[in-house]
């Protein structure tokens, strides 16, 4: 996607704008009424300086040139992260959706911090590039909307937990049950990654030189229950926002006394059901969860 | 935020700003205004000097506090100002009145150059380099007040230079970007250009404020023998006597109008040197003299009939005049201010119907037809300024001229022959035959001469007694204004209009970046003047219809090379020279400096051989050399051989591991500290480098090695 831009503007120009007007009229009836025509044309001069300054970086706002050179492409919400953009000129620039610290930065690539506040993906963002080129005499900017290299997905900020869910009976009982599984009790099931507490001797070699992380046989228990955790976001909005944040907060607590977890969303190719067996998991999917028909929000765990 | 918190917040010191370009062309700036008032006199060479070289210092300083301010340093440079500002205003203080600026602007110059001074050493952040570059064209500006000529320029676009180059570098430090580029500067100085060219086509022409005191002074002054006698100048008391000759030419002043008599038989070749500048409202013929008596070769001035010639005006500069115009309305208001280039006569120029003279004398004498003489012989350097107003009616106004006529007497003193001139007269009556108004025979004369004389100034003297007017009108019509004006006051004085010979300058060509008209010695000139009733006296130029005669192409070339040569200003076109010399040997300099640090100890290596008296040679490995040179001059404990410093060169250049950094400084640093360490060969007798056997590097010239050659590859 090419850089959608605006039209220059100048930054709080009122104030430069003034002084120099006032400043070359001022020359000008001197130097008029003094019959110097040297102090003339040296006012001419200034008045050269002045427009280049003052008008010049209109011109070289105008010819910015901005790409993202790569970006990380996960983060949490209201997190900073740094993103590498190109440039073809000196310039200041700020992200302004999502919103970040304005930095300078010389002609090529360079860093510009941005903390993204909603959760969701993130495929652009808006800068706002300024320029006070030649002379640094007045900035002038611009607005440019600029496509990432990759997606980023922005993980909700872990929200309190549904303590209505933690203190279900249910819910209660599943967490007693799913201490860290004893998997060698049951019928094998298959294999599961690793988490602390796993018997040393319960590495599946092949399966965590195939995975390339460590792998543990999983046995079954006809008893064994994995609690599930449905999310359903009344929208994409803040209130999605604010939902999926407890649902994360929730999650984590379940992760802490339990490994997996299934949880339940909803994404954009449909409902996805699939557990979760760490914080990035959780993250990750919660990242990419969109709201689902139902209005109100509602955090569920059942026992599965 | 209380005023106190927010006059502490203004005056917080900024970051120190590292940029050096940014401080030098700032420097430059300051250092170029300095100059220029220091060249247009307002400031002396000894001020000048130590102010430039206390800016260097002062900036020399701040430069290396910047980052360690020191706290009492400000209250220091404060009381200093404190003081340049109290001997301002003591300076000023017995000025009449403040309109009066040019007694105000050396002092101001001193006053703006102190500030700068004082405050180079207190810049550590970019606002306060800022304050400085802008506080220099505040020096500039002083310095362009007095400005009259070209020369000028120079400092204008110096300092056009190093202000560009200093905005360029502040927005450089400003974005990170370092040293600003050279497309940059070419177009932010060719915005420059553009812009002050429009400001200077676009905007009026400056004028002279009738508010202001008008400027004036004399340059060597001397006395006038006899009061009211026209002499010449302090340099030469007879110039306008001896100007010229039919035997011996001048070019300056070499005009013989400016003189008792104006002999219209001999005319000095004149030249392009600039006599005065004169800053008018508008362009006009600048009156010297007026001559009212005809002897058939000579004009000379004549008091009418019972009234004395001269008269003495007193009291002092301005000078009251009251001129009679001998128009009926009032003029237009011409202000003039004539800046002397050339010493010349006590005539004080003008334009018609002076009201006022501003001049620094005890007196001016006046006579009864508005020529106007000083006390004063006036040299280089003299200034006045002359009020008139100026009479200029339309073609049809003339046409229908009509009021206050002369008196009879002055009526007949300037219709007046020396002798009949019947033939004049029936040539006269017949080319103004159709015409019915005064106006309408006047340029019917004109015409009349245009279409049947050429003017040059290539003629022989007339024969003494020769009658001027007959001579043209009937000989071969080929002379120069003197002549040609004088057949054309002599045909309208046969028709019985009164007329009048009037010798000055023509305005001269305008400059329009000094707003002055530069005003040569070719522009010496004669008209004539007719009276119209009502109008009063009116110019007519009748040289201005008669076309050259024979120009040669060679001679008018040459002389205008010549004269270009003349005016080209000597000590800023030295200056630029040098400037432009020492830029391109740096230049040079640094093209052929080594690019990489390997180059640079290679080069390092070779200086140590040639100072050690070893030969060098291009086939030679760097670390065969280095192994010479330590065999010469063999390393301390603590200092690395020239074998270790060749091999991190080598292996840098050639082995993939280039250095960078501080590595590479150091490397570089170690090799030149080498060349101090190489003790100088003493020279005999036979080749350099030739030394007695078993002396080091006499197999030098034979390197036997297949290495890499030292100067060939490491570079």
């Amino acid at each position: 996607m090419r850089p959608r831009g605006g039209l220059p503007r100048p930054t709080k120009a009122a104030g430069p704008i003034a002084g120099s007007v006032v400043a070359l009229v001022a020359w000008a009836a001197v130097a008029h009424n003094s019959g110097s025509g040297w102090v003339q044309a040296l006012g001419g001069l200034l008045a050269g300086f002045v427009v280049a300054g003052l008008g010049g970086p209109a011109f070289a706002t105008a010819r910015l040139k901005i790409s993202v050179v790569t970006n990380p492409t996960e983060t949490t919400a209201g997190q900073p992260v740094a993103i590498v953009v190109a440039t073809n000129a000196p310039l200041r620039i700020e992200a302004v959706v999502p919103s970040g610290e304005a930095t300078t930065i010389g002609a090529g690539p360079g860093r510009v911090p941005l903390v993204p506040t909603r959760r969701g993906p993130l495929y652009q963002v808006t800068f706002k590039l300024a320029s006070a080129a030649p002379f640094g005499l007045l900035w002038w900017h611009k607005r440019v909307v600029v496509a990432l290299a990759r997606p980023l997905w922005v993980a909700p900020v872990p929200g309190p937990p549904e303590l209505a869910v933690l203190g279900d009976s249910a819910a209660q009982a599943a967490l007693d049950l799913h201490r860290p599984r004893d998997a060698r009790v049951g019928e094998p099931r298959g294999v599961r990654p690793y988490v602390a507490g796993d018997p040393r001797r319960l590495v599946h070699w092949p399966a965590t030189a195939h995975r390339g992380e460590l792998m543990v046989r999983e046995a079954e228990r006809p008893e064994a229950a994995v609690p599930e955790l449905r999310v359903i976001l009344p929208d994409d909005g803040p209130d999605g926002d604010a939902a999926a944040g407890r649902a994360l907060g929730t999650l984590l607590a379940l992760l802490a006394h339990s490994s997996p977890v299934m949880l339940a969303t909803t994404e954009r190719d449909g409902p996805r059901t699939e557990a979760v067996y760490t914080k990035t998991d959780a993250a990750r999917r919660l990242a990419r969860a969109v709201a689902h028909p139902v209005t109100h929000p509602v955090v569920q765990a059942e026992r599965r | 935020m209380s005023v106190l918190q927010r006059i502490k917040a203004a005056n917080k010191p900024g970051p120190p700003e590292h940029s050096v370009l940014l401080r030098v062309a700032s420097t430059g700036a300051v250092a170029v205004g300095v100059a220029a008032c220091a060249a247009e006199g307002e400031l002396s060479l000894v001020v000048a000097v130590g102010s430039i070289a206390a800016l260097c210092a002062g900036n020399l300083f701040s430069y290396r506090r910047r980052s360690r301010p020191l706290p009492w340093l400000k209250a220091v440079l404060a009381v200093v100002a404190v003081l340049a500002f109290w001997r301002f205003f003591f300076a000023i203080s017995g000025v009449r009145g403040v309109t009066n600026l040019g007694a105000v602007e050396g002092p101001l110059a001193v006053l703006f150059t102190w500030i700068q001074v004082t405050h180079s050493f207190d810049v550590p952040s970019r606002r306060d380099i800022a304050f400085s570059l802008a506080g220099s064209v505040t020096l500039m500006a002083v310095a362009a007040a007095q400005a009259l000529d070209m020369s000028f320029g120079i400092y204008v676009v110096a300092w056009a230079a190093c202000a560009l180059v200093g905005l360029g570098s502040m927005w450089g430090s400003i974005s990170g970007a370092g040293r600003p580029r050279a497309r940059t500067l070419l177009a932010g100085a060719a915005t420059l250009a553009v812009v002050a060219l429009v400001g200077i086509v676009v905007l009026p022409a400056p004028s002279v404020s009738s508010r202001l005191v008008f400027p004036s002074s004399i340059g060597g002054d001397v006395s006038i023998a006899s009061p009211s006698a026209l002499e010449g100048t302090a340099q030469g008391a007879t110039l306008p006597v001896h100007a010229a000759s039919a035997t011996g030419r001048v070019d300056v002043g070499g005009y013989l109008g400016f003189a008792g008599p104006l002999d219209t038989a001999v005319r000095g070749t004149l030249g392009n040197q600039v006599v005065f500048r004169v800053r008018a409202d508008r362009p006009t013929f600048w009156v010297a003299e007026t001559f009212d008596e005809w002897d058939g070769q000579s004009w000379t001035e004549a008091a009418p009939e019972g009234k004395a010639q001269w008269h003495e005006i007193s009291g002092g500069s301005p000078f009251e005049l009251g001129a009679e115009s001998g128009a009926d309305g009032a003029g237009t208001q011409d202000i003039q201010t004539f800046y002397l280039v050339q010493p010349g006569p006590n005539l004080i120029f003008h334009a018609e119907s002076t009201d006022q003279v501003w001049f620094p004398a005890r007196g001016i004498y006046v006579d009864p037809d508005g020529n106007i003489r000083s006390d004063t012989s006036m040299g280089t350097g003299s200034i006045y300024t002359v009020v008139s107003s100026v009479v200029t009616p339309t073609p049809a106004e003339l046409a229908g001229a009509g009021g206050h006529t002369l008196d009879p007497v002055n009526q007949a003193r300037f219709t007046e022959l020396p002798h009949p001139y019947p033939e004049v007269a029936v040539l006269a009556r017949r080319i103004t035959a159709h015409a019915t108004t005064t106006e309408a025979k006047v340029l019917a004369l004109e015409q009349w001469l245009g279409a049947h004389t050429r003017y040059t100034t290539d003629i022989p003297p007339l024969p003494k007694g020769a009658d001027t007017v007959e001579e043209f009108l009937f000989g071969n019509r080929r002379g120069y204004c003197e002549q040609i004006s004088t057949s054309l006051a002599v045909m309208l004085r046969t028709l019985g209009i009164a007329t009048r010979e009037a010798t000055g300058y023509v305005p001269g060509p305008y400059n329009p970046i000094t707003d002055l008209y530069e005003v040569q010695a070719k522009d010496a000139h004669a008209w004539v003047q007719v009276w119209f009733p009502g109008d009063g006296w009116q110019n007519f130029d009748p040289t201005a219809y008669v076309p050259l005669a024979n120009p040669s192409p060679a001679v008018t070339l040459g002389h205008d090379a010549l004269g270009a040569l003349h005016r080209v200003p000597v000590v800023p076109t030295v200056v630029v020279a040098a400037v432009v010399a020492a830029g391109l040997l740096a230049w040079r300099r640094r093209s052929l400096a080594p690019s990489t640090p390997a180059g640079a100890v290679s080069a390092a290596l070779e200086r140590a051989a040639r100072r050690g008296g070893l030969e060098t040679s291009a086939a030679e490995s760097l670390a065969r050399l280095a192994a010479r040179i330590d065999a010469h001059a063999p390393p301390t404990a603590e200092e690395p051989s020239a074998g270790a410093i060749a091999a991190a060169a080598e292996e840098s250049a050639f082995g993939g591991r280039e250095l960078a950094g501080a590595l590479a400084d150091r490397l570089v640093d170690d090799a030149r500290a080498l060349v101090r360490r190489v003790p100088r060969r003493r020279w005999t007798r036979g080749r350099p480098g030739a030394g007695r056997a078993g002396q080091p590097g006499l197999d030098a010239a034979n390197p036997s090695s297949n290495e890499a050659p030292a100067t060939s590859r490491a570079r």
